[in-house]
């Protein structure tokens, strides 16, 4: 049972809430590649919503880009543990900002599947120079993500 | 011609546009692949119960219908031809309702001829794919046809793992009946073993989970 966020939570208890967006290039095998993303997604959504943590995941095939949405100390951890984890290389955060008001109604798998489109967009974000900022191409992906959850049910 | 490359590709390409589909042809035949053009959704449907299984390069925006509505005409038909869509820059709502229904993938216009002879080739890979995945459904379908409903309903009890003796008080009858039940439908599937009408069902899209 995935349970959704209860949205009510942020006003009662008023924090510092962050978005985050990354991109990273995957280390799964094509041959393990559904299962591991299985698991990840699996973790998630056991995880996530203890931690009030919103947003969404894709996957190409070559490429992840996920967006986190929750208290910035914990999105941060979690970003800590994403960048350690061996299914991930070359992570790249593109977007970080403040939030008032959470742009995703609970934490979800966006698309899986292969995609040369998307793929082709965010290596755009993983090769543009560290000190540049590729704002519209991190917009374009943000909102890439939010037309995938909001088209899927 | 040069060895590996397979002759008579065909792509079909719908736009509207003349210019496009000619020189999609001028530039694919490089590639070894023969476009047929089609200046319409209506004209590709027309023609569609005589066309191949090929890939399709599909324009979004054209007059009657538009490219997300034949791409969905075409899922309601469960013609599964690897379809590959082309818009403008930017068209976010367009890509991922073409990608939900189905496109393998989106074409951003203006784009590099690099990236569709990519597309190209992973179209027609995939469907060979799609091709031996709809011979083997249609070969498990029509097994399936040759029971009669009785015998569907014990198979679909005996591979969800319950014993004779268990389907038989399901549906009120004898465990001797299921037996014969049982010797008939493994004879009409000409099935071996349990896990022969397991990959059988498998392959026709039966699904076993209980609905309960």
């Amino acid at each position: 049972m995935i349970s959704s966020f209860d949205a009510s939570y942020d006003e009662k208890y008023p924090m510092q809430l962050i978005s985050l967006l990354y991109v990273s290039e995957s280390a799964l095998s094509s041959t393990t590649e559904r299962q591991s993303v299985d698991d990840i997604v699996a973790t998630a959504n056991r995880r996530n919503p203890a931690m009030n943590v919103t947003g969404a995941l894709l996957f190409t095939g070559s490429h992840f880009a996920q967006i986190l949405e929750g208290e910035k100390e914990i999105v941060e951890v979690l970003l800590s543990e994403i960048t350690a984890d061996s299914r991930h290389r070359n992570l790249r955060v593109v977007d970080q900002h403040p939030l008032h008001h959470r742009k995703f109604p609970e934490w979800s798998m966006a698309y899986f599947g292969p995609s040369i489109f998307i793929s082709r967009h965010v290596n755009s974000l993983l090769q543009s120079p560290v000190q540049t900022s590729n704002q519209g191409e991190g917009e374009w992906l943000s909102a890439l993500l939010r037309e995938f959850i909001a088209t899927s049910k | 011609m040069p060895p590996n490359i397979p002759a008579n590709r065909y792509l079909y390409v719908i736009d509207d546009d003349i210019d496009v589909r000619k020189s999609l042809n001028l530039v694919l035949v490089t590639s070894h692949i023969t476009t047929w053009p089609f200046a319409s959704p209506t004209d590709f449907l027309a023609q569609l119960d005589t066309l191949k299984p090929a890939p399709v390069l599909l324009d979004f925006r054209m007059p009657d219908l538009d490219g997300l509505q034949l791409l969905r005409i075409l899922r309601e038909r469960e013609i599964f031809w690897p379809v590959i869509m082309m818009s403008a820059h930017g068209q976010i709502p367009i890509a991922v309702r073409a990608m939900q229904l189905g496109a393998i993938d989106f074409l951003e216009k203006p784009y590099q001829i690099e990236d569709l002879e990519r597309l190209l080739e992973s179209s027609f890979n995939m469907l060979d794919e799609i091709r031996l995945e709809a011979e083997s459904r249609n070969e498990a379908k029509s097994k399936l046809e040759k029971l009669t409903p009785r015998e569907r309903e014990v198979l679909l009890l005996l591979a969800r793992g319950f014993p004779n003796k268990v389907v038989a008080d399901d549906l009120g009858i004898s465990p001797r009946t299921i037996e014969v039940h049982r010797r008939q439908l493994y004879e009409k599937m000409g099935a071996k073993s349990s896990v022969e009408l397991l990959a059988t069902l498998h392959a026709a899209g039966v699904d076993l989970k209980m609905s309960e």
